[in-house]
């Protein structure tokens, strides 16, 4: 539990924190008062401490004080002078080491870089010329891309041939429909003209013979009636009735009538002729029209026919055409895919022969060797070591508490160890052997309970560096020391010691008051009254003499109803400073209670002298005296007492009834 | 001093904002304990179900310390919403039963002698007197027994002895004996039939006196207890006490009276039935040798004499039921020294109670009724022994989360969540006991009350009873 530490979102602001430190300040606070009100009451009941009991409290608390102590002086030895080693290595070390045939042109100065920074440039003449010509292919491979680009598609001429000639044909065949459609239409529309002429005459004629069917029939009657006039004129010529000359006229107008009918029907005649002409060739118009009809027609179909079979002709020429132009962009495609595989294959020979040639931080942190002559190594040596950030890590075994705390540090302070040198090895020195580190994790180890492991990233001067580049573990020592208060068993035994030092104290202040050889009140000359009531003051001295003279009237048996009233009443209002004072006054109880035995059986057996009265006053009055003594006499004598109070209840009781 | 009494009496009233009777039962009042009753009940049931789900659900990547407060809480709640779940219910009950078995005055009132023991209480047994003499009861004596005072009580009492119209009262002196061996030299010398017992610093409502009686006429029960208030509402303390007094007194009470099974009779106003007492006297005192002068049906081997005959009498078959409209009003202590010294007494009392309860059981197992032992295990067992633990582990497990940074969202829930469960319990338990609806402006400090100073009194009284050392008052 990490008091005061906020980490958790829910505490983090401000507010939270000032209000979880009044919370718990106030809790605290509240709590200590109410525990410290309820020990100032519990020690007010029970304020006799008995010399056994004292003694034995404090043996107690001198002893769990002692043992804490002790405790405490181990648990800060081992901690001291107990080593807490590991080991330091670099993880993922980054070594780029000198080659036969390739010089070195330049090395990076920097102590930190970032992923990617050039670390070191070689020179290889070879190595060169192979990448100039690397370089050359590329352009030329870039350029024929280029011109791939502008090339169109390769398509078959032959194919464009035959679609040209026959979308020709089919608009050669849509002209003539064309035309054959105008010349239909014009054709049948003269023939429907003359038809429609003819029908007109036709209709004329008709309306013609209608008229003079019916002039006939007016002829003919008229005919009639000049007939039957002549008639009559011959008749009255005959007669005489009528001249000749009338008769003559009648006669030329019969006449008349006559020539006049004939010459009627013989224009009717002429009419339904010419009737019958007409009807006649008005069918055989009509029969011209449906064959025209009809050839033209045919001619059409022919021609549509022929328009069919040219645009399905076209059609699949068309589908040919299509998946002739897909076939070449595709071909067009490949090509080009073909170019780029191929500059990409320049780009990364060319690539890897740069690279070969610049050695580059694959990632970020920092370099912890770096050879000061380079070109003068033999094949295979170390030229540049980079290690990550956080790469070079101490490890230790902790107990987990220290671990806890540990984490919690920003940095600590480590310290190299020296290498045990073997006989005839150069002895390996560091000039600077402490170093800083950072907490990075924590591991619980299940298989070692109480210990952990922790990893620490490691700021390790370059003495240091230079074992870890060769690739070797170091030793390194953990200087910082966790402070004391967080070592669970310093805890527990300053817990020890709270607890010891607590005991004593209330040993010591609940103790009874003592005696000293300097009283500051002066030695009364009344026997009863003693040099010992400093402590208890101008009232102790009262409750004293009170206790001297309760004593003394028991032991001459001489009961004071007055002296024990007092002795209630200060009981009652003093309690257990009354008592205290008062044991201390009665003195030794055994010879008390003796007496006040003794007593009690005498006055049980021998109490008939004395009236009801005198005898109920005194039973009570011996009852009240015994309770006192109960209250104030030590435990070890309240077991008599109390037996005698009841005795004298139980014999009283029975002696009223 | 008749005019006295009766400026006293409403003075009383006023003071502690009593209404009438024959208000409690109006319209408005029922309306209101129903929509109460429903809201706490309905809450507290739910506040069961989450604490059920809080401890049922899988606590997959909760850290450690999460998890333990997780269920921590997740178990107050459980207990405190199963608890006041329950006396919702039983107290709601108890009261619709109370509003259906009233009806008007009786035909008769019987006479009832009052008790009034009295050890060194010059400065309050005029007024207590006083106020017994505003009693709206036709006919009843006040016997003040002194019990061996050293002051003047004595004198001052015997101003009033005599004849007051419907009360008398008589004053008996004798020897100092503790409270019970005083209740016992009243109780052989009181002539009614029903006997109230009260404390000297006790002032009653001047229609307590109707209610208890009532209350056992019609139910036919042994005892009624009456509801006790505090006086002196001066100071957070006071006022604290006098929440404390319905919340937890009250609300247990008024649960246990819808069975008639109270077990706690308490001191500064309870009604025995004389038979039930001179019953517990044959039965249980009688039965110890020898028997002593204040021998009597209270008995003075435990400081909680008044529980202690209330019990005997449950485990003689009675039936003790509870009257919250008899009101008691008592005089708390205003310090924490002397509430903790006046709780250390009380607990203790309770533990030699229930030790003396468990002796008796086992060598009568005859005694444990089934509603009795359920009562016992429910709520006197949990309230002395459970409940302060649990105020502890609570605090503790606030202050833990507090200070560990966990999640303080579960905390503030489950805070809100117990907090509104007891504003609304107080709210129902003012409603139905009549109180001053002001106690809830203390009841923020309600949890601090309990977990820190009532726990420490437990704390210090437990280590001693524990330790069977010698006690006194």
């Amino acid at each position: 539990m990490n008091f005061l530490v906020f980490n958790e979102v829910d505490v983090n602001d401000e507010f939270g924190r000032v209000f979880t430190l009044v919370a718990l300040a106030g809790g605290m606070g509240l709590g200590a008062y109410c525990i410290a009100c309820a020990l100032h009451v519990w020690g007010a009941r029970n304020a006799r401490l008995t010399g056994q009991r004292r003694r034995w409290l404090i043996w107690c608390g001198w002893t769990t004080l002692a043992i804490g102590l002790l405790i405490t002086l181990a648990a800060v030895v081992v901690q001291l002078i107990l080593h807490r080693e590991g080991v330091l290595r670099a993880n993922d070390l980054y070594t780029v080491r000198a080659s036969r045939e390739w010089y070195v042109a330049s090395v990076t100065e920097d102590e930190w870089v970032s992923e990617g920074m050039p670390l070191l440039k070689f020179h290889s003449p070879e190595r060169e010329a192979d990448l100039q010509s690397l370089r050359l292919k590329l352009d030329d491979l870039l350029l024929q891309q280029e011109r791939l680009d502008c090339k169109p598609l390769e398509l078959d001429n032959e194919l464009i041939r035959e679609l040209t000639d026959a979308l020709g044909e089919r608009r050669h065949h849509q002209a003539n429909q064309h035309d054959l459609e105008m010349e239909k239409s014009r054709v049948l529309r003269e023939l429907a003209r003359d038809e429609l002429g003819r029908r007109d005459s036709l209709l004329q004629l008709q309306e013609q013979i209608r008229s003079l069917h019916t002039e006939l029939k007016q002829a003919e009657f008229e005919k009639e009636l000049q007939q039957r006039r002549l008639a009559r004129a011959a008749a009255l010529e005959n007669r005489s009735a009528i001249s000749q000359e009338e008769h003559d006229e009648i006669s030329s107008e019969a006449q008349i009538a006559v020539e006049e009918v004939a010459r009627r029907k013989n224009r009717l005649e002429e009419l339904v002729a010419a009737r019958d002409e007409l009807e006649r060739l008005l069918q055989t118009l009509v029969l011209v029209m449906h064959d025209q009809s009809k050839t033209f027609g045919m001619r059409l179909e022919m021609l549509d026919q022929q328009l069919a079979t040219l645009q399905s002709r076209r059609t699949a020429m068309e589908e040919q055409l299509e998946a002739d132009r897909i076939r070449a962009t595709r071909y067009h495609e490949a090509q080009r895919k073909q170019l780029e595989v191929e500059v990409r294959q320049t780009e990364a020979a060319r690539d890897a022969l740069e690279q070969s040639l610049c050695i580059t931080a694959p990632y970020a942190g920092r370099i912890i060797y770096r050879n000061t002559s380079p070109n003068t190594v033999k094949p295979g040596d170390a030229l540049i070591v980079l290690a990550q950030k956080d790469g070079v890590r101490a490890r230790l075994r902790l107990p987990s508490w220290e671990a806890r705390v540990l984490d919690r540090q920003d940095r600590v302070v480590l310290q190299l160890v020296e290498p045990k040198s073997e006989v005839g090895d150069v002895k390996q020195r560091y000039v600077q052997r402490r170093f800083t580190g950072s907490p990075l994790s924590i591991q619980p180890l299940p298989e070692d309970p109480g210990f952990a492991l922790v990893e620490l990233s490691c700021d390790l001067p370059p003495d240091g560096m230079r074992t870890l580049a060769s690739g070797d573990e170091i030793e390194a020592r953990l200087i910082w020391v966790a402070p004391f208060y967080f070592n669970p068993t310093i805890r527990f035994s300053a817990f020890l010691m709270l607890c010891g030092g607590v005991g004593i104290a209330v040993a010591v202040l609940r103790r009874a008051p003592e005696t000293t050889s300097d009283p500051k009140i002066v030695a009364s000359q009344h026997p009863l009254l003693q040099p010992s009531l400093h402590a208890a003051g101008g009232d102790g001295a009262m409750l004293h003499l009170l206790g001297s003279q309760l004593r003394e009237s028991v032991l001459s048996m001489k009961l004071d109803s007055s002296l024990v009233a007092a002795a209630e009443w200060a009981i009652d209002r003093h309690r257990a400073r009354a008592i205290r004072v008062i044991q201390h006054a009665v003195g030794d109880p055994a010879a008390l209670v003796d007496r006040l035995e003794s007593y009690s059986d005498q006055f049980m057996n021998g109490g008939d002298d004395l009236s009801d009265d005198q005898y109920c006053i005194q039973a009570e009055l011996l009852q009240r005296t015994v309770a006192i003594f109960a209250a104030v006499l030590p435990e070890n004598s309240v077991g008599r007492i109390k037996r005698l109070q009841q005795k004298l209840d139980d014999g009283l009781f029975l002696s009223v009834i | 001093m008749i005019a006295a009494s009766q400026k006293l009496a409403s003075t009383i009233r006023s003071q502690h904002g009593m209404p009438s009777a024959t208000n409690r039962w109006s319209r408005s009042v029922q309306q209101r304990e129903w929509v109460l009753f429903l809201l706490g009940f309905s809450f507290s049931l739910g506040l069961v179900v989450v604490a059920v789900y809080q401890l049922c659900r899988p606590a997959i990547g909760d850290p450690e310390t999460l998890r333990a407060a997780r269920w921590i809480l997740a178990s107050v709640g459980l207990f405190s919403g199963t608890r006041w779940s329950s006396f919702f219910l039983l107290s709601f009950l108890s009261r619709r039963q109370h509003c259906r078995a009233y009806s008007g005055e009786l035909a008769a009132w019987p006479k009832v002698s009052i008790l009034v023991p009295a050890y060194n209480e010059s400065q309050t047994i005029e007024s207590a007197l006083e106020s017994l003499l505003t009693l709206d009861y036709p006919d009843y004596e006040v016997l003040v027994i002194n019990d061996g005072s050293t002051d003047d009580t004595l004198v001052r009492a015997r101003r009033y002895a005599g004849c007051h119209g419907k009360c008398t009262i008589k004053v008996i002196d004798k020897k100092n004996g503790g409270k019970w061996s005083a209740h016992n030299t009243g109780f052989k010398q009181a002539q009614a039939e029903l006997i109230l017992c009260i404390d000297s610093d006790s002032r009653l409502d001047p229609y307590s006196l109707k209610h208890l009686v009532k209350r056992m006429i019609s139910l036919r029960v042994d005892a009624v207890a009456g509801q006790m208030r505090v006086r002196n509402r001066v100071n957070l303390m006071t006022r604290l006490q006098g929440l404390e007094y319905l919340m937890a007194n009250g609300a247990v009470r008024l649960g246990q009276g819808y069975f008639n099974n109270v077990l706690i009779v308490p001191g500064p106003i309870g009604l025995f039935r004389r038979t039930a007492m001179e019953q517990v006297f044959c039965k249980y005192t009688s039965a110890k040798e020898p028997l002593g002068p204040d021998a009597g049906p209270f008995e003075g081997d435990t400081f909680a004499e008044d529980f202690d005959l209330s019990l005997s009498i449950l485990c003689l078959g009675g039936d003790i039921a509870y009257e919250p409209d008899a009101l008691s009003f008592t005089k708390s202590p205003a310090s924490h020294f002397a509430l903790v010294n006046q709780r250390y007494r009380w607990i203790r009392g309770s533990l030699q109670v229930l030790r003396k309860f468990l002796i008796r059981a086992w060598r009568e197992p005859r005694i444990l009724r089934a509603k009795l032992l359920l009562w016992i295990l429910a709520t006197y067992v949990p309230d002395l022994l459970l409940l302060p633990i649990i105020y502890m582990v609570t605090l503790g497990m606030f202050f833990l989360i507090l200070a560990s940074g966990t999640n303080a969202l579960l905390l503030f829930g489950w805070y809100a969540a117990l907090a509104s469960l007891q504003l609304l319990a107080g709210l129902f338990f003012i409603s139905t006991h009549g109180d001053d609806s002001r106690l809830l402006y203390v009841l923020p400090f309600y949890g601090l009350y309990t977990g820190f100073v009532l726990t420490s009194a437990w704390l210090i009284s437990v280590y001693d009873e524990v330790s069977r050392k010698q006690m006194d008052w």
